[in-house]
């Protein structure tokens, strides 16, 4: 017979003290930034209708989410992330009494994911969602939020890569491209496999200027000299419109002095039907997997009645303490736990002196059996009946 | 900065190694006859590493490798998120649906039963063309499986069609083209672009004159 009661389902993760402790840390500290920034925490359901994430804009395939039924047969799923249902919160609920909302979460969210580095069934997400406003403040501001709780944790080595999905938009726009078609195209620039996009172009009868700034388009990477290339390379007014859009949002960042934290990549096109602006993905030495990923989503919030723009991101908390650990940085959060040992005739002294003990924030055992406990982890006193 | 390099044992490994020769590359511990995993070209600050055709991307992907060499055939069947950026123009071949011309008829079985090696690029092929299949994983002689009845076709890659041929199979449809791809982690790219950048533009020109 298998034994399936000895272990965790696929993708599931059990966080033992040492790990739960430095995953308690490093969330308090990013809560702390959240909410420092005016950012308010929000906790919606784990399970919601199954149409909260099934609709046009949404990055989800059926057969990844976790589903079950509610008693009248309908379909209930676990979050696959937290946007969902925080803009179904945002427009059914908090858009009536403020129009700029400031929210953050650090929840689990579900799914049958086969990425990510341990297991993908259940993880932890942080993150923030600023809705109702528009414009490159409001997506700078989202970022520097994201670098300045980075650093917050100690984490080194790592940038933000911008990208613009609206310039892939404004590249083909006009050029006849079919869904499939332009759905192939994405794939091909954001995978940067120029080899099939060449052949894929010459099949499609398309304006020579645009198929070859389609195929430089998964080359236009760097820093500030991407922008200059970009605008060079499209003339159309949502090409220009988005290559002015990520020059605002990389000037206010380096403003704050953030120039060092920054790449551009125009040729980041995943999650393509969520996003509509501005796009971004945190990477860092250590990992080979971004560590964070954001964005503007314009269209999202009228899926459920209200319209408003927003824009977002949300990290990894395992992939966090992961490439922490990697950089000898994880917290240690673990000091010696104190033993008091007292007899049994002075329970009351014992207690109250415990009790003060663990008033002054140390963690403290009271042992009454005389039991042994290992020096290495744990410091021993015995209890005499006066308080030290 | 050290790049480590993700490497299919076999046929490919010989090409790489002729390829990186010519990229400047020293490959003397590449071709030494040795069972190391791990091999290194010190001076250009190169790890090599030597593992199962089908696990590059894997390595790739999760990052314990910056760069790998692979086959179309296994990025496909892997499905993992890469940046796939040259075509290293070697090994080619086709994936193919391969059977007899003429289906038996059958009252007991309506959907086709698919015998491959790979079953996410058969279930991809079959998905798009919206028609359920029954897949069968084998690991080899995959011709067979018709001859035998226990498939209807296949789906194999396919270099000159002789094994098909010499088994009385025909090739029925074309599903992709395959060739050997240079496949490039997407985090490694940038943090490690001053590195892999150069590497790529070498590897462009030697691979003009192979």
């Amino acid at each position: 017979m298998k034994q399936l009661k000895t272990q965790v389902p696929a993708g599931a993760w059990d966080y033992l003290p040492e790990e739960c402790a430095a995953k308690r840390k490093i969330e308090n500290e990013i809560r702390d930034s959240f909410l420092k920034n005016g950012y308010n925490e929000i906790e919606t359901p784990s399970f919601e209708y199954y149409e909260v994430f099934m609709h046009d804009s949404v990055p989800y395939v059926q057969e990844n989410m976790m589903k079950f039924f509610d008693q009248k047969g309908r379909i209930l799923a676990l979050r696959p992330d937290l946007t969902g249902p925080i803009a179904r919160a945002a427009a059914t609920k908090l858009l009536a009494r403020q129009e700029v909302l400031r929210l953050c979460y650090i929840q689990n969210a579900f799914g049958f994911f086969n990425r990510g580095i341990a297991g993908k069934t259940e993880f932890t997400q942080a993150g923030v969602e600023l809705i109702g406003k528009r414009g490159a403040d409001a997506d700078a501001e989202v970022i520097a939020l994201a670098i300045g709780t980075l650093r917050k944790i100690g984490l080194d080595g790592f940038k933000i890569e911008l990208g613009q999905v609206a310039y892939f938009k404004g590249l083909i726009e006009g050029s006849g491209l079919d869904e499939e078609q332009t759905e192939r195209i994405r794939l091909l620039v954001d995978t940067k496999n120029n080899v099939e996009l060449e052949y894929e172009l010459s099949r499609l009868n398309m304006e020579a200027s645009k198929k070859k700034a389609l195929l430089e388009l998964g080359g236009l990477f760097g820093g500030r000299e991407a922008l200059a290339k970009a605008e060079a390379l499209a003339k159309s007014e949502e090409c220009r419109k988005a290559v002015e859009n990520i020059r605002e949002v990389f000037d206010i960042l380096c403003g704050f002095g953030y120039e060092d934290y920054l790449s551009i990549d125009f040729g980041i096109l995943n999650n393509f039907n969520y996003y509509s602006g501005i796009i971004f993905r945190g990477i860092s030495d250590g990992i080979g997997m971004p560590i964070l990923s954001g964005g503007r989503y314009d269209e999202l919030l009228r899926e459920f009645g209200t319209d408003a723009p927003a824009t977002g991101f949300a990290m990894g908390v395992k992939e966090l303490l992961v490439v922490l650990e990697r950089q000898g940085k994880l917290p240690r959060a673990f000091g010696k736990t104190m033993v008091i040992r007292a007899d049994r005739n002075m329970l009351r002294q014992a207690f109250a002196y415990a009790q003060e003990l663990r008033g002054q924030g140390k963690q403290v055992i009271l042992e009454l059996n005389g039991s042994a406990y290992d020096p290495a982890c744990f410091e021993v006193v015995d209890f005499n009946g006066r308080a030290k | 900065m050290e790049l480590t390099i993700a490497l299919a044992k076999g046929r490919l490994a010989k090409f790489a190694i002729e390829l990186f020769s010519k990229c400047g590359i020293d490959t003397s511990q590449l071709r030494e006859d040795t069972r190391k995993l791990v091999v290194y070209d010190k001076k250009n600050e190169l790890r090599f590493v030597l593992v199962k055709p089908s696990d590059v991307p894997v390595y790739v992907y999760r990052g314990v490798a910056d760069i790998g060499i692979a086959g179309k055939d296994t990025l496909l069947e892997e499905g993992l998120p890469l940046y796939e950026m040259l075509d290293l123009k070697c090994g080619k071949c086709k994936v193919c649906v391969a059977g007899y011309p003429e289906q038996k008829e059958r009252i007991t079985s309506n959907i086709t039963r698919v015998a491959t090696k790979y079953p996410r690029i058969a279930k991809m092929y079959y998905d798009e063309k919206g028609e359920g299949i029954e897949i069968i994983k084998l690991n080899g002689s995959i011709e067979l499986a018709p001859i035998l009845d226990l498939s209807d076709v296949i789906v194999d890659i396919v270099e000159s069609g002789t094994t098909i041929r010499e088994n009385g199979l025909t090739i029925l449809e074309e599903v992709c083209d395959i060739s050997a791809r240079l496949v490039v982690n997407q985090v490694s790219l940038k943090t490690k672009a001053e590195k892999i950048q150069p590497l790529i533009e070498k590897m462009k020109i030697a691979l003009e004159d192979m």
